[in-house]
């Protein structure tokens, strides 16, 4: 299984990656510390490549987590959203960044940090 | 002041077939009307010198109230110098027969104030359509001399609450009273009696004045009614007024004098203003509890669902391990961004609180920012930059100089962080006034600006950063802001994706 984590916070992409480990998944985790650079990856990625769960943070400089999404959606592969599950994975406690998740069709989930092993679970049944 | 025996006579001959009154403060009668005199059955001989609550005068009969409800009513308004009005739901007919119920009246009570004090008290019972009497009754009544008009328009303007005054055009432009009521003294505490025979430029203070005859000239000339609202200055305090001149001319349409109303809304205006700062500040609370809440459900929950994350999976990690030390590292640093978020909206809100506190010390602004700069000097010349300062050396404010060091040195520091890196930073930093006297202090650099349109709405808010270098905390604009408004003035920002960012601050007058 492959997974991008979007996140410029280095200790939130260490904690999900250890996360995963602890929970003895085997998955190849690709770390992305802004938006840009992981949009950047997604739109040139073979379909092989691309991951089958994105983990996004909301709160991002520059590109926010909400512009990844649109920004993601006019990708002009249309498989890559098909294949890629996105979670929105993020601090906030915010009740309208919930509302406004739910209505993205593209995101799968709200997880709040840090994500715990019954998170994992829910994930990996969905899968 | 009106002598009683006017009163008295305009009573008594006008025609209303409501009934009228006047009493002193002991409620001795000193004026009655015919109306009321055939209500008593009596003359007015007779009636005077009666109390009202007497047999004959009988008030309360009259009026269907309780005795103790009227003194009291009376007593209030000899106190207060300020009318009041009673419904009256039943009357007695005139003969006393039976009670009047079908359609109620309205009894007013207007006191006559002379040197502070009320004097007289008028009674106006108000009776739709006016009372039924008799035939006989009033055409029993022998002929008397009627008063002239004017005084019985004199009484009627006295117990109105609006400014009245009528002004004499002597020649063009010199404008003298020969009337003004007893509210233009109460509204203005200018004496009747100095006002009346007196030049408007005598009255009216500076700079009314200059309006006023602007506005009467305007009235003369159109031949038509002019309104405008005034603030002026009397000795009972500001007033704001909505006046009303009208031109009275005569057979050749030339105008003879002008009758002025004033509608006194000092009240209206005041309170219209406390609601203004009310709103505003309601705003500004509400602005800053939403912008509290973003930080607390973004910024400070960051560090804690970190800490959260680390402590739960700290009892599986093998003390001693290079894992176990990446464990401590990370818990070191969320809780020292923790602190960082906390130390932050401490000083914020520490700022608010002293906003009124700002010196009153007059501090040249030039002075300011060559300081920062010199304190920033090093910094500057390692990225080559250049910071020219061209404020006027008179440019002074008077504000906390800690905020304004604290404005030029965010604002120095960013045009150094967000520099371009194709060309050298060149810093310029200008001041003007505008047409209303606002200082103006202007500051611009080279660099790598922004998208207005993305960023514009977002640039001064609280840990919002566009740049992904990892450099900036997504303070300094935010406390740059916050600084400008605790001084009272307001920051405006205008950029262009790799051309530069020019930061506009206002100080408003009087600062």
């Amino acid at each position: 299984m492959k997974i991008f984590i979007v996140d410029d916070d280095p200790i939130s992409i260490f904690l999900t990656q250890r996360s995963f480990e602890m929970e003895g998944v085997e998955a190849s985790i690709h770390p992305f510390l802004s938006a840009e650079e992981a949009l950047e990856m997604l739109g040139k990625a073979s379909l092989e490549d691309l991951p089958d769960i994105i983990f996004l943070d909301l709160n991002m400089p520059g590109v926010d987590g909400w512009e990844f999404l649109e920004a993601f959606e006019q990708l002009p592969d249309v498989s890559a959203l098909e294949k890629c599950r996105t979670y929105i994975l993020t601090s906030s406690l915010d009740t309208s960044d919930i509302a406004k998740a739910n209505e993205s069709p593209l995101v799968k989930g709200f997880i709040h940090k840090p994500i715990g092993p019954e998170d994992i679970q829910v994930i990996l049944q969905a899968h | 002041m009106l002598h009683i025996n006017e009163i008295s006579a305009a009573y008594a001959y006008s025609g209303t077939p409501h009934l009228v009154l006047s009493c002193q403060p002991d409620y001795t009668l000193v004026a009655v009307n015919a109306a009321y005199c055939d209500w008593c059955g009596g003359t007015e001989e007779d009636l005077l010198h009666q109390g009202i609550f007497s047999a004959q005068a009988a008030i309360a009969d009259l009026t269907g109230l309780p005795e103790e409800r009227l003194v009291q009513t009376f007593q209030q308004v000899v106190s207060s110098r300020s009318p009041t009005k009673l419904k009256v739901e039943r009357f007695l007919l005139p003969g006393r027969k039976a009670h009047y119920g079908q359609r109620g009246g309205l009894l007013e009570i207007y006191p006559i104030v002379d040197n502070d004090q009320t004097v007289y008290l008028v009674l106006a019972l108000a009776v739709p359509g006016g009372m039924d009497f008799p035939d006989t009754a009033l055409s029993a009544r022998p002929a008397r001399p009627a008063p002239t008009a004017h005084q019985s328009l004199e009484v009627i303007f006295d117990s109105l609450a609006n400014v009245l005054f009528v002004l004499e055009i002597e020649a063009p432009g010199l404008y003298r009273f020969s009337f003004a009521n007893r509210a233009f003294q109460v509204t203005t505490g200018l004496p009747v009696e100095r006002v009346i025979g007196s030049y408007v430029h005598d009255i009216i203070p500076e700079p009314s004045l200059a309006l006023v005859r602007e506005k009467y000239r305007e009235a003369i000339q159109t031949k038509e009614q002019v309104s405008w609202q005034e603030v002026s200055d009397y000795p009972t305090g500001q007033k704001t007024g909505e006046v009303s001149v009208v031109p009275v001319l005569d057979d050749q349409g030339n105008c003879l004098r002008l009758v002025g109303m004033v509608h006194d809304i000092t009240e209206h205006k005041e309170a219209e203003a406390k609601q203004h700062r009310l709103a505003q500040d309601l705003y500004r609370h509400n602005r800053d509890l939403r912008q509290f809440t973003y930080i607390v459900s973004h910024n400070l929950r960051a560090p804690v669902a970190n800490l959260l994350g680390l402590v739960r999976h700290l009892p599986k990690v093998e003390p001693g391990t290079d894992l176990f030390q990446q464990y401590t590292t990370y818990l070191t640093t969320s809780v020292e961004k923790l602190d960082a978020v906390l130390t932050d909206i401490n000083m914020v809100l520490s700022i608010r609180d002293r906003q009124r506190l700002a010196d009153p010390e007059p501090i040249a602004l030039a002075d300011v920012c060559r300081q920062a700069g010199q304190d920033l000097a090093t910094e500057l010349a390692a990225c080559g930059g250049r910071l020219s300062v061209q404020i006027d050396p008179g440019f002074t404010v008077r504000a906390s100089q800690a905020y304004l060091y604290s404005i030029f040195h965010n604002l120095i520091s960013n045009a150094i962080k967000y520099r371009s890196s194709e060309r050298a930073l060149q810093i310029n930093v200008t001041s003007y006034r505008t047409a209303e006297l606002e200082k103006v202090m202007q500051f611009s650099d080279n660099g790598s600006g922004f998208d207005m349109n993305r960023f514009g709405n977002d640039v001064f808010k609280l840990y919002k950063r566009f740049h992904g270098s990892g450099e900036g905390r997504g303070i300094g604009l935010f406390l740059v802001k916050t600084h400008v408004e605790a001084i009272g003035g307001y920051i405006k920002v205008q950029s262009e994706p790799s051309a530069g960012t020019t930061f506009t601050i206002h100080f408003k007058a009087g600062l």
